[in-house]
C-alpha cells in the first residue's frame, strides 16, 4: 500500500487536460471480448463456467499484528461485529483454523483505535472537491424555492388599487373608460394620442385595467393560501376558529341526541362560488337595489354614445359573427365583404342600433337581469335594450378585495386545504375536515355558507362532489344561493344530461367542433372513443375530455400553484406613429414583466412577443374607443440563453423579435410579452453555470453568430438598426401585415443583394396559413387545435427559435418555409412544406409565376420522398398507443430539422432513417461523425456542459462497429441535445422513436456502459416528467420499464432511479 | 517506443499491476467513504493526482494487499470478470456491493506512453466518483463489515485451488447469503474504455438497508 504515498508511478502527462469520462470508445470495438459483449451471457451463479469465489474469509480475528508475517485471512482486522462467521466458512482448512484460534487475540484495533485517533483528518466533503455527480441537478430541481411564501398575504396584486378607485369615480367620460387618454396624452386630437409614450402608461394601464386587476387576484389568493400553510408549518399548528365552533356545535347536537350520522365520505371536494360576486358586493350596502336587475359596468349613461368617424361597427360585428359561425374561415380577408356573398342573419335585430350603443361590457349582472336575457360580457347598451330597468353599479375594487379577503379568511378558519381559483371562487378539500368533525358534507356546506353570508353580506353557493369536476358541476345546480351534493350514485345520470360546453375547458370553439361531430351532451361524448378524441383534440385534451364526460377527474386540490408563465399584455390604446414609440413601449412593457417576475420570484427563459395587427381591410378606427378592432394575432418566441427576470434582457429580446416581424407600427393594436419556462430564483447551479448546462442547443446555435446571449443593450440596438436599415426599406413602403396573402416576391433576393449572406441564408415567405391566435403559446389552447394546425404553429415556433439564434435573420418566420441555400453548387431548393392540400389555392394563385413554379417543383420532390417515408411508418408494428397516425412524419421531420439547424432537410421518419438520408446535396454541416474523443480533449466531469465544442451530429458515415449511437449521436452532449429537442419540440412521441431510445439504452447495457445509461435515464426523467404532456411521462415509464428489464436480466438488479 | 503485445510475457502483468494498484486505492477509499471503519484510521494521501484516503491500520492494509495479491494472477490471465467489494450489515447480509466489472481486449497492444497517462486519467475519474458516491447512496446501518468477492471466468477456480498464491490465504466459494442481495438497486458510477482494459464500476444497493 505504500505506493499510495509515493508519487504516482504513471507519467504525469497532460495534467491540464481534463478527464475524458470514459466515453472514448475504441473504433474497432476490439476491446470487448465476445463473451462480454454477448447479452445472453448469464451472470447466474449456477452456471458452471462462472463461479463466485471469495477471497479469504471476511472476518479475520485480529492477530498480534506485527508478529504476523504470513497473511492469514482469519487474523486480519475487520469491522467491529465479531460474531462467528463459521457458518459461512465452507472450505476452511483446519490447520489455519487452529492457527487462528491459537492466535486469537483481543478484538482488532479498528474502532477503538479509531476513536482515540487524534490524527487530524479532514472531513470527506472537504476532501472531495466538488465533482458534480449527476444526481445533483435533480436534487436542486427538487427544491424549488418558494419565494412567494415570504410574500405578504394581503398583497393582492402588484398594481395600485388606490390610483384606480379614484380614477374610476372621477370618470365622467361618456365612454366611461376609467382613464381617458386625453388625461395623460399631450396630443389629444390625433388618434395616436391614444398611445402615451411615457413609461408610466403601462403601469397605469395595469393599475386601471379591470380585467387585469381581477385576474391578478387569483395569484394573490394563492399566495395567501401559501402563506397560511407556511405559517402553519412555522407555528407547528394552526388555529381554526371556524372549525372549533363547528366542532362545538356538533358536540352539542350529539349531546342532544343529534341524528346526523357521520356519513363516511371518502373524498369530498367543496366548490365555493360567490353568487354574481361583483353585483352582490356592489349592492350589499344598497338594499334598494337588491332583487332588481343590476349590472356592474363602467357605463352610467343611457347606454348610447355617438358614433365616432372611422369606426364601422357593423363590419366588426359581422366579422365576429362569421368568425364564430365558421371558425375555419377565420383568415378570410376582409375585402370580400361578408354582406355581399353570404350575409349572416342577424339574430338580435339590433345591429343597426349597436352603432350608437355603449360598448362598455357588463362584468357581472344579477340573476334578475339574467332572467331578462342579459349576460355577462354583453355590451351595456345592448343589455339596456333588453332590460330597460337595468341599473348599473360602478366597479368598486376596494370592496371586492375586502369581501374576497374576508371570504378567504372565513374559509381559512375551517381548513387550509384551499385552492384559490379566483377572487370569488375556490376549492376546498373537505375530506380531512369531514372525517375529523364527523359531520355531513351538507351540514358543513350550510355552516360555511351561513358564515360567509354573515361576514361578507354576500351569498355563496357550494357544490360538492367526489372530485373537483363534480364539485364544480354541482355548483351549477346549487346556484343561486344554494348548495348541492352530487352523490356518487347520481353522477352518471347527472353528467349524461349535461351539455358538453358545461365541462371545464370546453369553450365555444371546442363546443362547435364537438357539435360538428354530433356531440352535444356528455352522454354523446361518452360514445366517442378515446382514440378518436385524442386524434381530434390532441392526446391530453382528448384524454381529459374522455375522463371528464364520465365524471372522472383526478386533479388534486392544490394549494400551491406553479405558475407556467408570466406575461403582460396591452391591447387597449395602442396607437404608435413611430418605431421609437413602439420600442420604448416594449421596453416599458418588459419592465412590467420584470416587475411581475420579480414579484413572483421567478425567472423565465422563453420569451414570446405577441402582437395584434390591424387586419388588412379592417376599419382604421375600431368601434370600441381605443380598442383593437379586428386584428391578426402574431407571435414570436425566442429562447434566452439563461433564465432571467431582467427587463432589459427581455426588452432586448422582444425588440429584436419585433424588428424581425417588420410590422407597420401604425397598424399595431396590441402588444403582449409572455415569459415561460419558469424556474425559481434558487434553481441553483444550472443558472449559474450559464448557457451551457441547460441550453446546449442554444449555445451551439449561438456559436455561429459568435455572440453571447447576454447582449449589451447598446450593442443590440446598433445591430437592430443595421438590420432594419438593410431589410426595412423593402417592405416598409407599403403596409404589409404579416399574414397578408400578397406575397413578397423578392425577399430572397433582397437578402442576397443586401449583403446579408450568412452561411445558411434563406428566405422565408409568409402565406395566409397563419398562426391562429396569440394564445397559441398556451399549451392547452394549442392542443385544442386540429393536429395539422398545431403542427404549423409548432413549426413556426421552431423556425422562430432558429431565427432568433441567428441575429442576422430579420426575415419573419412563417409557416411555409422555403430554404434557399446560397451555396452556388447546391443543386436546388430543399424545403419543408405543409401538405399540398393545406395550401390555400387562392394564395397559391396569387403568387408570382416564378414562385409558383418553385413551389410546384418542390411539391413534386416532396411527393417523391414522402411515400416511402409513410410506408415505413405504417409498416411499423405499433407497440404503443402513443402514436398519432399521420402526424408522425411531420413531427420527426421537424425535429430533425431542428437538430441540424443549419442544414436543409430531407424527410426521414425515424432518427436512424434520418441518418441515412442525411447526405443531402446542400448540406452545410459537414464533418463525419468523429470516431473517438481525442485523449486530451477538455472534458470535465459534467462534460457536456460548456467546454466541448459542438461535436458534429450530422455525420453521414458510419464507423464499422462503433459504440452505441442514438440517431448518430454518440457523445453525451449530442445525445442530450437530441433528447432535449425531441421532448421539447414534439407534443407526443412516436413509438418508433421511443423504441429507438430503448434500443439505444439496451445497447449501452450490452456495451457495459452503465454510467452513460444512468446519465441518459436521469436526463430523460428530468426532461420527460417535467414535460407538460402526460404522454411523455408515459413514454418515460415505458422506456424505463424496458431498460430495467434488460438490466435485470443482465445484472440481476434494477437501476436505482432517484 | 516499445510495443508490447499480449504475447509478451509481461503484458498481462502490466495490466494486472495497474488494476490491482487501482483496486487497492479504491477499496481503501470505499471503506472510508462508506464508513465501514471510523474515519480516524484513514490518512489523506495523494494518488492519481487526487486526494484519497488510505487506512493506516497495518492489519487492514495487509489484508487488502494480500487479497489483491491473490486477485492479481486472475487479472493477469483475464480470468477475473468482476471484483466485488461487499459491505455487509451485522447479520452478514450484503447492503452494498461495489462491483468492478472488467474485461481486457483479447488482442491489443500497448503502444504509446500517452496511453498510460490516459489510463491514469480514467482511473482518476473512478476515484473521484467513488469519493462522491455517498451522495447517491443511502447511509449504511452501523456495524458493517466488508469482504471481497471475485467472479471468475471459466474454470479459473479450479486452478486457484491448486495454486495458493499466499499460503494460508485460500479462496473459498462464496455462499449464497453473501452473494445474493435482496431487491438490489443498481447505481452506475463510472465506465472506462481504454486500450488495456474496459472497466465499469457500479454499486448494487439493497433497497431497504435497515
Amino acid at each position: 500500500m505504500q505506493e499510495c504515498g509515493k508519487a504516482a508511478p504513471l507519467p504525469q502527462v497532460a495534467k491540464e487536460a481534463h478527464l475524458t469520462n470514459g466515453h472514448s470508445h475504441l473504433v474497432n470495438g476490439a476491446l470487448k471480448p465476445e463473451d462480454l459483449l454477448s447479452p445472453a451471457q448469464p451472470s447466474d451463479d449456477t452456471e458452471l463456467p462462472q463461479r463466485r469465489v471469495k477471497s479469504s474469509h471476511d472476518k479475520p480475528h485480529s492477530p498480534p499484528g506485527p508478529l504476523q508475517t504470513k497473511p492469514d485471512p482469519y487474523e486480519f482486522p475487520q469491522s467491529p461485529p465479531k460474531q462467528s462467521e463459521q457458518s459461512v466458512v465452507s472450505l476452511k482448512q483446519s490447520s489455519s483454523h487452529e492457527a487462528n484460534e491459537k492466535r486469537l487475540k483481543p478484538p482488532p484495533p479498528t474502532y477503538q483505535e479509531a476513536l482515540k485517533a487524534t490524527e487530524t483528518h479532514l472531513l470527506p466533503k472537504q476532501l472531495h472537491p466538488s465533482h458534480p455527480v449527476d444526481s445533483h441537478p435533480e436534487k436542486t430541481l427538487l427544491s424549488p424555492a418558494h419565494r412567494s411564501l415570504s410574500h405578504s398575504p394581503v398583497r393582492l396584486n402588484g398594481s395600485h388599487h388606490n390610483a384606480f378607485s379614484s380614477a374610476s369615480l372621477n370618470s365622467t367620460n361618456i365612454t366611461s373608460k376609467p382613464h381617458h387618454p386625453t388625461e395623460k396624452s399631450p396630443s389629444p386630437s390625433k388618434s395616436s394620442a391614444l398611445m402615451g409614450q411615457t413609461g408610466g402608461l403601462i403601469s397605469e394601464y395595469y393599475s386601471h385595467s379591470r380585467l387585469h386587476q381581477i385576474s391578478t387576484w387569483r395569484s394573490g389568493f394563492s399566495e395567501y393560501v401559501n402563506e397560511l400553510h407556511s405559517k402553519r408549518k412555522a407555528a407547528g399548528g394552526a388555529s381554526f376558529p371556524g372549525r372549533e365552533r363547528l366542532r362545538k356545535s356538533v358536540a352539542q347536537r350529539s349531546d342532544r341526541g343529534g341524528t346526523s350520522a357521520p356519513t363516511s365520505v371518502k373524498s369530498c371536494i367543496f366548490h365555493v362560488d360567490m353568487d354574481c360576486f361583483f353585483v352582490s358586493v356592489g349592492v350589499r350596502h344598497r338594499p334598494e337595489l337588491q332583487g332588481r336587475p343590476v349590472a356592474v359596468t363602467s357605463s352610467r349613461g343611457q347606454g348610447r354614445v355617438p358614433l365616432r368617424p372611422g369606426a364601422q361597427p357593423q363590419l366588426e360585428s359581422q366579422y365576429y359573427q362569421r368568425k364564430h359561425a365558421l371558425p375555419e374561415m377565420e383568415d378570410e380577408d376582409l375585402d370580400r365583404s361578408p354582406s355581399e356573398d353570404s350575409p349572416v342573419p342577424h339574430t338580435n335585430g339590433v345591429d343597426q342600433d349597436t352603432a350608437t350603443l355603449s360598448r362598455a361590457e357588463i362584468a357581472s349582472c344579477s340573476y334578475e337581469a339574467r332572467q331578462a336575457g342579459v349576460k355577462n360580457g354583453m355590451y351595456f347598451g345592448k343589455a339596456k335594450q333588453l332590460c330597460p330597468s337595468l341599473q348599473s353599479v360602478p366597479y368598486d375594487f376596494e370592496a371586492y378585495k375586502e369581501v374576497a379577503l374576508t371570504m378567504y379568511e372565513t374559509l381559512a378558519g375551517y381548513t387550509h386545504d384551499i385552492e384559490a381559483l379566483s377572487c370569488d371562487e375556490l376549492l376546498i378539500d373537505g375530506s380531512a375536515l369531514l372525517a375529523e368533525l364527523r359531520i355531513d358534507p351538507q351540514d358543513l356546506a350550510r355552516t360555511i355558507r351561513a358564515d360567509i353570508k354573515e361576514k361578507t353580506g354576500c351569498c355563496a353557493s357550494v357544490g360538492m362532489g367526489s372530485n373537483i369536476l363534480l364539485a364544480r358541476l354541482a355548483t351549477r345546480k346549487a346556484k343561486p344561493d344554494g348548495q348541492h351534493l352530487l352523490k356518487p350514485e347520481e353522477v352518471d345520470d347527472f353528467i349524461r344530461e349535461l351539455p358538453v360546453t358545461s365541462l371545464p375547458g370546453v369553450g365555444p370553439v371546442m363546443g362547435r367542433k364537438l357539435a360538428g361531430m354530433g356531440v352535444r351532451s356528455c352522454g354523446d361524448l361518452q360514445q366517442v372513443s378515446l382514440s378518436q378524441l385524442q386524434k381530434k383534440f390532441g392526446p391530453r385534451t382528448g384524454q381529459t375530455l374522455f375522463r371528464f364526460c364520465r365524471g372522472l377527474d383526478e386533479r388534486p386540490v392544490r394549494y400551491e400553484k406553479e405558475r407556467k408563465s408570466v406575461s403582460a399584455e396591452m391591447n387597449y390604446n395602442i396607437r404608435f406613429t413611430k418605431v421609437d414609440e413602439a420600442e420604448s413601449f416594449l421596453n416599458n412593457l418588459s419592465m412590467e414583466v420584470q416587475k411581475r417576475l420579480q414579484d413572483a420570484g421567478l425567472r423565465g427563459r422563453r420569451v414570446t412577443l405577441k402582437v395584434m395587427v390591424r387586419k388588412a381591410g379592417a376599419p382604421l378606427e375600431p368601434a370600441k374607443y381605443g380598442g383593437h378592432g379586428i386584428c391578426d394575432n402574431l407571435a414570436r418566441t425566442v429562447m434566452l440563453a439563461q433564465s432571467t427576470d431582467s427587463g432589459q434582457l427581455i426588452a432586448a429580446a422582444v425588440i429584436k423579435l419585433f424588428h424581425a416581424m417588420k410590422l407597420q407600427v401604425q397598424e399595431m393594436r396590441g402588444i403582449g410579452i409572455q415569459v415561460q419556462l419558469l424556474d425559481g430564483h434558487h434553481s441553483g447551479p444550472q443558472d449559474s453555470a450559464g448557457p451551457g448546462s441547460r441550453s446546449i442547443k442554444q449555445m451551439f446555435l449561438r456559436q455561429g453568430s459568435g455572440r453571447s446571449r447576454k447582449i449589451e443593450p447598446a450593442d443590440d440596438r446598433s445591430h437592430q438598426e443595421n438590420s432594419s436599415l438593410n431589410v426595412g426599406p423593402s417592405s416598409s413602403s407599403t403596409p404589409r401585415p404579416l399574414s397578408s396573402p400578397e406575397p413578397v416576391p423578392g425577399t430572397s433576393r433582397d437578402q442576397h443583394a443586401g449583403g446579408h449572406t450568412p452561411k445558411n441564408s434563406r428566405a422565408r415567405l409568409n402565406f395566409s396559413i397563419e398562426i391562429p391566435s396569440p394564445s397559441q403559446v398556451d399549451r392547452s389552447v394549442l392542443e385544442a387545435l386540429p393536429a395539422d394546425l398545431r403542427e404549423q404553429v409548432e413549426q413556426s415556433w421552431t423556425n422562430r427559435d432558429r431565427t432568433s439564434s441567428h441575429p442576422l435573420y430579420t426575415q419573419p418566420a412563417g409557416t411555409l418555409l422555403l430554404q434557399l441555400p446560397d451555396q452556388p453548387d447546391s443543386p436546388g431548393i430543399v424545403l419543408e412544406l405543409p401538405h399540398f392540400s393545406q395550401v390555400d389555392p387562392d394564395v397559391f394563385a396569387a403568387l408570382p409565376k416564378e414562385l409558383q413554379d418553385e413551389l410546384k417543383n418542390a411539391y413534386n420532390r416532396v411527393t417523391h420522398v414522402q411515400p416511402q417515408a409513410k410506408i415505413s411508418v405504417e409498416q411499423k408494428n405499433p407497440l404503443l398507443q402513443l402514436k398519432q397516425p399521420g402526424v408522425g412524419v411531420g413531427r420527426v421531420k421537424r425535429r430533425y430539422k431542428r437538430k441540424n439547424a443549419g442544414s436543409p432537410v430531407k424527410k426521414g421518419p425515424s432518427p436512424v432513417k434520418r441518418r441515412n438520408t442525411t447526405n443531402s446535396p446542400a448540406k452545410t454541416l459537414p464533418p463525419p461523425l468523429k470516431p473517438r474523443e481525442p485523449i486530451n480533449t477538455l472534458k470535465t466531469e459534467n462534460g457536456p456542459s460548456t467546454s466541448n465544442p459542438k461535436a458534429d451530429i450530422a455525420g453521414s458515415k458510419f464507423i464499422p462497429r462503433p459504440a452505441p449511437v442514438l440517431a448518430g449521436a454518440y457523445d453525451m452532449t449530442d445525445i442530450r441535445t437530441l433528447l432535449r429537442e425531441w421532448v421539447t419540440t414534439i407534443t407526443e412521441p412516436m413509438e418508433e422513436d421511443i423504441l429507438q431510445v430503448v434500443k439505444f439504452c439496451t445497447d449501452l447495457i450490452e456495451d457495459k456502459d452503465l454510467e452513460k445509461l444512468d446519465l441518459i435515464i436521469k436526463y430523460m426523467k428530468r426532461l420527460m416528467q417535467r414535460s407538460l404532456e402526460s404522454v411523455w411521462s408515459m413514454a418515460f415509464d415505458f422506456i424505463l420499464d424496458n431498460v430495467q428489464l434488460v438490466v435485470q436480466q443482465t445484472y440481476g438488479s434494477t437501476l436505482k432511479v432517484a | 517506443m516499445t510495443t508490447l503485445t499480449r504475447q509478451d510475457l509481461n503484458f498481462g502483468q502490466v495490466v494486472a499491476d495497474i488494476l490491482c494498484e487501482f483496486l487497492e486505492v479504491a477499496i481503501h477509499l470505499i471503506l472510508y467513504v462508506r464508513e465501514v471503519y471510523p474515519s480516524g484510521i484513514f490518512q489523506k494521501r495523494k494518488k492519481y493526482n487526487v486526494p484519497v484516503q488510505m487506512s493506516c491500520h497495518p492489519e487492514l492494509n495487509q489484508y487488502i494487499q494480500d487479497t489483491l495479491h491473490c486477485v492479481k494472477p486472475l487479472i493477469e490471465k483475464n480470468d477475473a470478470e468482476k471484483v466485488v467489494v461487499v459491505i455487509m450489515d451485522k447479520e452478514h447480509h450484503p447492503v452494498e456491493r461495489f462491483v468492478f466489472e472488467m474485461s481486457q481486449p483479447p488482442l491489443l497492444s500497448i503502444s504509446s506512453d500517452t496511453l498510460l497517462s490516459h489510463v491514469e486519467q480514467l482511473l482518476r475519474a473512478f476515484i473521484l466518483k467513488i469519493s462522491v458516491c455517498d451522495a447517491v447512496l443511502n447511509n449504511n446501518p452501523p456495524g458493517c463489515s466488508f469482504s471481497v468477492l471475485v467472479h471468475t471466468r471459466d474454470a479459473a477456480t479450479r486452478n486457484m485451488e491448486k495454486v495458493q498464491v499466499i499460503k494460508d490465504f485460500p479462496w473459498i466459494v462464496a455462499d449464497e447469503q453473501e452473494a445474493h442481495m435482496q431487491e438490489p438497486r443498481l447505481i452506475p458510477l463510472k465506465t472506462m474504455t481504454s486500450d488495456i482494459v474496459k472497466m465499469q464500476l457500479y454499486v448494487e444497493e439493497r433497497a431497504q438497508k435497515t
